[in-house]
């Protein structure tokens, strides 16, 4: 295998893929990155077994061939040049490979690619495409309250509903759920429900390319492409919990609150919060919220007074003070709105104005209140 | 025919019975310094020769005995100490029985000298093999004197089964020191073989374990003391630092009577259970003052054992005040090294207890795990709103600071250095200077520290089990802990022994924040779980929760909320393997120091240890 490539395009390639490498791993050869050579189209593809990534560029080929390539000492290696030609050959016998640039010559010793597990072939029965930009922002909005609990694996991913024009993202821990609809892929007829493992949707969120991803999915895969990457990744096969029977629909007491003025009040207050428990105190009272906290192991505490619209009965109700910071982090609306119900049950909180074909619902459930 | 069965002659009965009361020198010299005792001695002289084979006496400046009383006490069944079966109910002397000196006369040459008050001389008897041989007047000051020589002569076999020199001394110096502990108004002077090993003046008792245990061991104990309307209890409890890998360091006495009774030992164990190290035996020394009739101490001629008439009373009376003692008292262990502690005892102490010195608590390390593969360290721009520099190394130095005077320790109770400085933590760091506090995590297990003088080796797990364990003691006591509800009720089905099980604990599992409902056929939901349990683990938890439970019910005799504590604590603690930043690090030890008992976890292995520079500084050839 020989090709030459300029250092800057292989390190955007390699970098596209390199994510997916598994720092320690029980499988060694999972280090590694696979090149495959195929005329001018220079393959790069990573895998944990899990998920899979592969990036394609142009390049100079002048001898096709394939080989499994140490990750972290080429990606070091590359990102340590500057951005010159470099010529790179591989022997096929003996996996030696050789990186030459025009004053430099660097010698490490590769894989075999048998070595390298097959990536699954992929049998696309469905097909959709989604706006990336629209894409992302679905993950990063759901991501943060997926589980990590081994034990309940259904929920360490996010569910995807596919309702034909409604798509529905999902992801609940089991203390607080977001679900997001989106009523706007007008063009597409799927209906199916699928677990996307978190660690793939962490790698997607991550890219930054612009345009229309392709989703394809068959059975047991799901499959992501956008321009020459594409990223496969096993569906968790898994029943996912029932969840809209645990989203209450009689809340009634609804808070409208300045989401700046109470995220800032939350982080505040929450520094005196016990470490354990995190337990943050919200009152609301007619237009005014309190939000107050008490470490009893080290004796601190904070109060402290907002603004709010409100015209409903008292209310005292605890919260873990991260799961609500997490929360009002991934609204970006000016205003939000809490919808109580009583200090034992969930809470919703939603944007106070939805985006259009949008809706966004967030719940977290209260601590009981010591006392 | 001639009757097989015949009345044993009187001497060969007594030596029989003497087989029971008198079976090595130290019994000789326990039944007679108690008779001295019980004759309101004030003043005990007890000296042996090749201990006690060739010679025992015991003098005594007692009430003596007339001439005929002299002769009278040599027979079989004759005492002065009680007269009617009433009598033997409320028994306030030590012996009673009127077998000890028939006994002693029945193995052995005895010379008795005795004089009353209203006497001008002395009665002298010379006894062999149980009869008198002779009799003389001899002039010497009140009192008795007993001389035993050539003990077991006519029975060699029992002469055969002594033991070696040294056992034989040390048994005579345990029952010599025995008595001086509980007579503390009494003068002993104790001598072997023209060496003097006691000298005991009169004094108060603290001044009397001074002489008896050594100052340092002294400085060690604290005070303990109890009233009630059944009885009272009187004694010292040793710091659980100071506690041994075996018993020999424990005294119970029964209204001044040394006995020996594992209920009582292991009531004071039990009280100790959470503090010390699996296979360590605190000292103590407990007097028991209650009515005789409470009890029976005629259960063997030695008097060793007694049967208590309410014995699991007594039994949770013990338990109470011993964990009273300890909780109001510093409970600190060092860990030092056996080097640093070796030459410091008192040379009393080293004479009269050999066996002491190989009991050091001591601390082993393997070098290998500090090579340090698998170290990490930290990003110090990690270590954001921590505690206030150094907060902890200034609390372990204190913690191993040598006790002060022995005196001073002793009767008022010392304070707790830990709380003292804990009870004002400081939210805030001055300056951001966290340099100091060098903190790693090794193996994803144990926890380095640097320290002042040393590093600090924390158990991660254990450590966190002492934190939950005193949570949830508090929060049984006091308010309703935070409960987080769950989004998912969690519907478990238990097998039929843990659902009657739980049943019976629903009310305590309600106090450590679980919120559940009982829903028959063996199935029970969780709507919400203690708000300090890591997210998603409420199944395991619970069911391995019962385990614990049901494993430390057949352990020990603990209140269901000590053992659903303890059950707790150990399933939802963090686990060795478990990777911590250095936030939770820091926060880990911080809330560490201000548990009550930091030092071991709730099932009593140690949750650090401190490795001094020194020494370091030793096992890499520094020294000098």
């Amino acid at each position: 295998m020989k090709f030459t490539v300029a250092c800057s395009e292989l390190q955007k390639a390699l970098t596209k893929v390199s994510g997916v490498v598994p720092s320690k791993s029980t499988l060694p050869i999972l280090e590694n990155i696979l090149f495959n050579l195929t005329k001018n189209q220079l393959r790069l593809i990573a895998t944990d077994l899990e998920v899979s990534i592969s990036a394609s560029i142009e390049v100079k080929g002048s001898e096709d061939g394939v080989v499994a390539v140490p990750a972290k000492r080429v990606m070091e290696t590359i990102r340590a040049l500057p951005d010159v030609q470099l010529v790179f050959q591989a022997d096929a016998g003996t996996n030696k490979i050789k990186m030459i640039t025009e004053s430099g010559e660097y010698n490490l010793v590769g894989e075999a690619s048998e070595e390298f597990p097959a990536i699954p072939q992929f049998k696309s029965e469905d097909q959709l495409a989604l706006n990336s930009t629209l894409f992302r922002s679905m993950i990063n909005r759901t991501i943060f309250s997926v589980s990590s609990d081994e034990l309940r694996p259904a929920m360490t991913g996010v569910l995807v509903q596919l309702r034909g024009p409604e798509m529905r993202f999902v992801a609940t821990d089991g203390h607080r759920l977001v679900r997001i609809n989106y009523t706007g892929q007008t063009k597409s007829k799927i209906k199916k429900e699928l677990i996307i493992p978190a660690k793939a949707l962490i790698l997607l969120a991550r890219s930054t390319e612009e345009g229309e991803s392709t989703i394809s999915v068959d059975s047991t895969h799901i499959q992501f492409s956008l321009g020459n990457t594409t990223l496969t990744s096993r569906l968790i096969d898994e029943t996912y919990p029932n969840y809209e029977s645990v989203i209450p629909l009689d809340n009634d007491k609804k808070v409208s609150v300045s989401r700046d003025l109470l995220l800032a009040s939350v982080r505040r207050v929450a520094l005196y919060s016990s470490s354990t428990t995190h337990q943050v105190r919200f009152s609301v009272k007619k237009n005014e919220m309190k939000v107050a906290a008490e470490d009893v192991d080290f004796g601190g505490e904070a109060r402290e007074k907002i603004v709010c619209s409100y015209t409903g009965d008292e209310l005292e109700i605890g919260f873990n003070g991260t799961y609500v910071i997490d929360i009002l982090s991934h609204i970006d609306t000016p205003e939000v709105v809490f919808n109580f119900s009583s200090s034992v049950r969930a809470a919703i909180i939603t944007p106070a104005i939805q985006r259009e074909n949008e809706d966004v619902l967030m719940l977290v459930m209260p601590m009981r209140l010591n006392g | 025919m001639a009757s097989k069965i015949h009345i044993l002659q009187p001497d060969l009965a007594n030596k029989i019975a003497a087989g029971e009361v008198v079976n090595r020198p130290a019994s000789v010299v326990k039944e007679l310094a108690e008779n001295s005792l019980d004759a309101n001695a004030t003043r005990i002289t007890v000296i042996v020769k090749d201990a006690g084979k060739a010679l025992i006496q015991v003098s005594d400046n007692g009430d003596g005995m007339s001439e005929e009383d002299a002769a009278l006490a040599f027979a079989r069944h004759a005492t002065s100490k009680i007269s009617s079966v009433d009598d033997l109910e409320h028994i306030r002397t030590l012996g009673f029985r009127g077998e000890a000196l028939a006994s002693v006369a029945a193995v052995s040459h005895v010379e008795l000298r005795t004089r009353t008050a209203n006497e001008d001389v002395a009665t002298c008897l010379k006894l062999e093999a149980s009869e008198i041989k002779e009799r003389s007047k001899y002039p010497m000051e009140k009192g008795t004197s007993v001389l035993v020589k050539n003990l077991f002569y006519n029975t060699p076999a029992r002469r055969n089964f002594l033991k070696s020199r040294q056992t034989e001394l040390k048994n005579i110096t345990d029952t010599v020191t025995r008595m001086a502990i509980a007579h503390p108004e009494v003068e002993f002077l104790y001598v072997s073989d023209d060496e003097i090993f006691l000298d005991l003046k009169a004094k108060p008792i603290e001044q009397r374990l001074v002489d008896v245990l050594g100052e340092k061991h002294f400085s060690s104990l604290v005070k303990l003391h109890e009233t009630t309307d059944y009885m009272t209890i009187d004694g010292f409890i040793g710091k659980p630092d100071f506690a041994r890998k075996n018993r020999v360091d424990q005294f119970v006495y029964l209204n001044r009577r040394f006995i020996q009774s594992r209920m009582i030992n292991h009531a004071v164990f039990h009280g100790y259970e959470h503090i010390l190290e699996k296979g360590a035996y605190p000292f103590f020394i407990l007097n028991l003052i209650l009515d005789p009739q409470r009890v029976d101490v005629n259960v063997h001629p030695s008097k060793l054992e007694v049967k208590f008439e309410n014995e699991s009373n007594i039994y949770r009376m013990i338990l109470s005040v011993v964990r009273k003692t300890l909780a109001v008292n510093n409970l600190v262990p060092s860990v030092t090294f056996r080097s640093e502690e070796g030459g410091t005892e008192t040379d009393e102490r080293l004479r009269f207890r050999p066996t002491a010195q190989e009991n050091w608590p001591t601390t082993k390390i393997d070098r290998g795990r500090l090579a340090g593969h698998g170290v990490t360290e930290l990003d110090r721009r990690d270590f954001v709103g921590g505690i206030e520099k150094g907060a902890f190394e200034r609390l372990f130095d204190t913690a191993t600071m040598s006790p002060p005077d022995s005196q001073s320790q002793v009767g008022a109770q010392a304070p707790n250095n830990v709380l003292e400085h804990t009870s004002v933590p400081e939210q805030t760091m001055p300056d951001g200077t966290m340099g100091n506090r060098a903190i790693w995590q090794i193996h994803n297990k144990y926890i380095f520290s640097q320290v002042r003088s040393g590093v600090m080796i924390v158990d991660q797990h254990a450590a966190h089990e002492r934190i939950l364990y005193e949570r949830v003691l508090a929060n049984f006591k006091n308010s309703m802990p935070t409960s987080q509800q769950l989004l998912f009720p969690q519907t478990i089905e238990l097998s039929a022994n843990d659902y009657l099980l739980l049943k019976d604990l629903m009310p305590h599992m309600e106090r450590l924040g679980f919120d559940m409902r009982l829903f028959g056929k063996n199935t029970v939901i969780i709507d919400g779980i203690p708000g300090d349990v890591r997210i998603g683990n409420e199944r395991k938890i619970l069911e391995d929760l019962l385990d614990e439970y049901r494993n430390n019910e057949h352990a020990t005799t603990t209140d269901v909320r000590d053992n659903l504590a303890k059950s707790f604590a150990c399933r939802a603690a963090i686990k060795s393997g478990d990777r911590l930043t250095p936030t939770e690090m820091l926060s880990l030890i911080d809330t560490l120091f201000l548990t009550e008992t930091p030092y071991v976890c709730p099932h009593g292995r140690p949750t650090m240890v401190k490795v001094s520079t020194d020494e370091l500084d030793r096992r890499f050839g520094r020294t000098g």
